[in-house]
């Protein structure tokens, strides 16, 4: 029993962090009027690198490591605001897997197709919410019937408006009729997964933001001492260091636990989801506070950070869903 | 990452669990002092006979010696047999014990570690003073060589169980000249010495469970003191390496069991249109958001536990775990108090939910005050520069 990462499992991490860093760098989103990186030259090689199969058995085409590596994976990808698409492309490749749809995941694997995300039946309105949808072929849509998969050929896509998250366009669209190409019904172990790798995205945030909170309170001077040595401002970096703790403690040991295929994993993603919105959403809050006037620029970034969180609360039913769901949990004693 | 336990861990366990349904005490753990004392100390006695005392302890000096996986399956193995806190046990075995084990003479050792290991006797604290808290390194209570005896003038306060406690763990100022960490010395006083007056301070709980302590010329031979004079501050903190985290595991799972008896009682209790309170929309998320910290405490602690199976000493990351489980702590009673309506007027008995509530004000004072572990967090695990103080 140990649900510190190993050394194989940083390097893991390490590596998925400095693709992405190349690919995705921060310094492109100082700019309000910056494009999108495009998703579609670059899926390619991440298929050959085997990201959307990272936990796959290899017999499936995947790499043949488990939940635990891929947490590590998604929380780099949280803490360098990489590409909501290898989060869809991962959750679509285990789906299919569960589906026995070998094609369509062979596809997928490779990169070939780009996969977007859909949340169904938010509201009464009967608008399905599409995230990341404009440069994807294939949607998964989670949604009160579970999670299913759509093409996106001929689908109309509602509302291009400016984004909250430059990176991940949102737009609006009517799924019901839409036919899935796979679909799994609700609370399957596939779910479960995807939560725990939106909570991991989430811990990477809230990690990242604790990490620029320090760095800046320890370089900016005010009253001639570093705005880090008065209480106001290390207090609430301190609480960021615990919010950020919680949130990557609880994805562990869920990763753990969905590797054990312990009956208590979908429960135990489901609370880390909450922890990690949490940590991810307040901690970037924070972050902007501590740097006071420069954190307000556009230009710093402290702001994508927020912007992001409050994308992925979005992602599988959102923070109020979530607390009803983990609320439902008939009993969580060990 | 590793999930899995080892068989001989699996097999551990089991003979932890048969061990504690046959022994656990059935009665409740009284609240009084001396009737507390009683309890623990038979408690404690049971755990001896049946080779359970002292489960982090060393086996040169009668404990257990267990492994940290093996500490942390004992501890989650007690909560859920409902075994009783600690109490008067406390300072004698995770405190002092392990104070005397790395700092303590052949004498000591001997004269003292199997007593505590026993349940024959109570140590209590005396560190704190009315004008040294947070600044505990400023403490004053004086103590004067005279021949192979140290003279003690001064007061003490905060002293859980003084006033059924045998022996106390003492600082004392030997060397007023010196700067403030280097004059202090860590001395063991028999609580029996004249010139010791004992007085219970009633807490805002309405509970006696600690006390002042004054000094008046106490006599305590020299024999007495750990690790040198002048030493008392590293002796104090070198117990700090002893607790890794495992204590934690079944306060964890205590408070994880108080939750899911809360969320049974809001299908019960009824607020505004006589509806259930689990059905309220504040309540059932704010009862969903505490049980989601309560859930992440638990895996903190085996991050913890982890962290410290690969550390020689443990770091100052403990405060995060100690901050979080704290401030949790207080939000469960203050969940309850809110979920009572107007029944939360009535205290009634020690043990009732507004009574808990009142004594949860402790949690982030006791022990390090959350303030002080911010500081910590902030200065020693993120490395922000230290503040203007001392």
């Amino acid at each position: 029993m140990n649900i510190l990462p190993t050394a194989e499992q940083r390097e893991i991490a390490d590596a998925i962090a400095a693709v992405i860093r190349h690919d995705y760098p921060l310094a492109r989103l100082a700019a309000v009027d910056t494009e999108p990186v495009s998703d579609r030259e670059r899926w390619p090689a991440y298929g050959e690198l085997g990201w959307f199969g990272l936990g796959l058995p290899e017999q499936l085409g995947g790499v043949g490591c488990g939940a635990a590596e891929e947490v590590m994976a998604f929380r780099e990808l949280g803490r360098h605001l990489g590409p909501l698409g290898v989060f869809a492309g991962s959750v679509a490749a285990r789906l299919t897997a569960e589906t026995a749809d070998d094609a369509l995941r062979a596809r997928i694997l490779t990169g070939e197709v780009i996969i977007g995300w859909a949340e169904e039946g938010l509201d009464a309105t009967g608008d399905d919410l599409v995230l990341a949808g404009t440069d994807a072929d294939l949607l998964l849509v989670h949604g009160p019937t579970g999670l299913g998969l759509v093409d996106t050929t001929g689908l109309e896509l509602r509302d291009d408006t400016p984004d909250l998250d430059r990176q991940i366009s949102v737009r609006y669209a009517s799924l019901a009729a839409t036919p899935r190409l796979a679909e799994l019904s609700p609370g399957s172990a596939v779910e479960a997964r995807a939560t725990l790798f939106a909570a991991a995205m989430l811990a990477g945030i809230a990690e990242a933001v604790r990490d620029a909170a320090i760095s800046y309170a320890t370089v900016r001077e005010q009253f001639g001492v570093p705005i880090g040595s008065f209480q106001a401002v290390k207090h609430r970096c301190a609480d960021m260091a615990v919010r950020a703790e919680a949130a990557w403690a609880t994805v562990s040991y869920a990763a753990v636990l969905l590797d054990e295929k312990d009956d208590s994993a979908a429960a135990l993603a489901l609370a880390a989801k909450l922890t990690a919105t949490d940590a991810a959403v307040r901690s970037a809050q924070e972050s902007i506070q501590v740097h006071g006037g420069i954190g307000f620029t556009y230009e710093q970034g402290a702001h994508l950070y927020v912007r992001r969180a409050h994308v992925l609360d979005h992602v599988l039913g959102g923070r109020r869903r979530h607390l009803a769901d983990f609320l439902a949990i008939p009993t969580l004693l060990p | 990452m590793d999930g899995t336990f080892s068989p001989a861990d699996n097999a551990f366990r089991l003979e932890v669990r048969d061990w504690l349904h046959d022994n656990v005490p059935r009665g409740a753990r009284p609240y009084e002092p001396v009737d507390a004392r009683a309890f623990d100390l038979g408690w404690q006695r049971t755990m001896f006979d049946g080779d359970w005392a002292g489960i982090s302890w060393p086996t040169e000096y009668g404990g257990r010696g267990l492994s940290l996986i093996q500490q942390m399956i004992w501890h989650e193995e007690y909560a859920r047999a409902r075994a009783p806190y600690v109490g008067v046990n406390f300072v004698g075995l995770n405190h002092a014990g392990p104070t005397l084990i790395m700092n303590g003479t052949d004498a000591q050792k001997a004269t003292h570690l199997p007593r505590v290991l026993r349940g024959e006797v109570v140590w209590c604290q005396g560190f704190s003073e009315p004008g040294s808290g947070s600044d505990l390194a400023s403490l004053r209570t004086r103590a004067v060589i005279d021949g192979d005896h140290l003279v003690v003038n001064g007061q003490k306060v905060w002293t859980s169980f003084g006033d059924v406690a045998d022996f106390q763990e003492l600082l004392v100022r030997t060397d007023p000249a010196a700067t403030k960490h280097k004059g202090i010395t860590w001395v063991i006083c028999d609580m029996r010495t004249p010139g010791i007056t004992v007085r219970p301070i009633v807490t805002m709980a309405g509970t006696r469970d600690f006390c002042e302590v004054f000094y008046d010329e106490v006599r305590i031979p020299i024999a007495n003191v750990v690790g040198g004079l002048g030493e008392g501050w590293r002796v104090a903190n070198s117990t700090l390496s002893f607790e890794r985290g495992t204590a934690y595991l079944s306060q964890q799972i205590d408070l994880a069991r108080t939750l899911e008896s809360l969320i049974e009682l809001a299908g019960e209790w009824t607020g505004p249109g006589y509806r259930p309170l689990i059905v309220d929309d504040e309540f059932s998320r704010r009862i969903a958001e505490v049980r989601a910290q309560v859930t992440a405490m638990r895996a903190m602690s085996y991050a913890s536990v982890s962290r410290a199976a690969t550390q020689a000493q443990p770091g100052p990351e403990g405060s995060i775990i100690r901050l979080y489980f704290t401030q949790l702590q207080q939000s469960v009673y203050r969940l309850a108090m809110d979920m009572l309506g107007h029944r939360q007027l009535k205290v009634g008995a020690a043990g009732s939910w507004p009574y808990y509530y009142l004594y949860s004000f402790s949690r982030t004072i006791a022990g390090g005050s959350q303030e002080i572990q911010r500081n910590i967090i902030g200065e020693r695990v993120l490395g922000l520069p230290r503040g203007a103080r001392q």
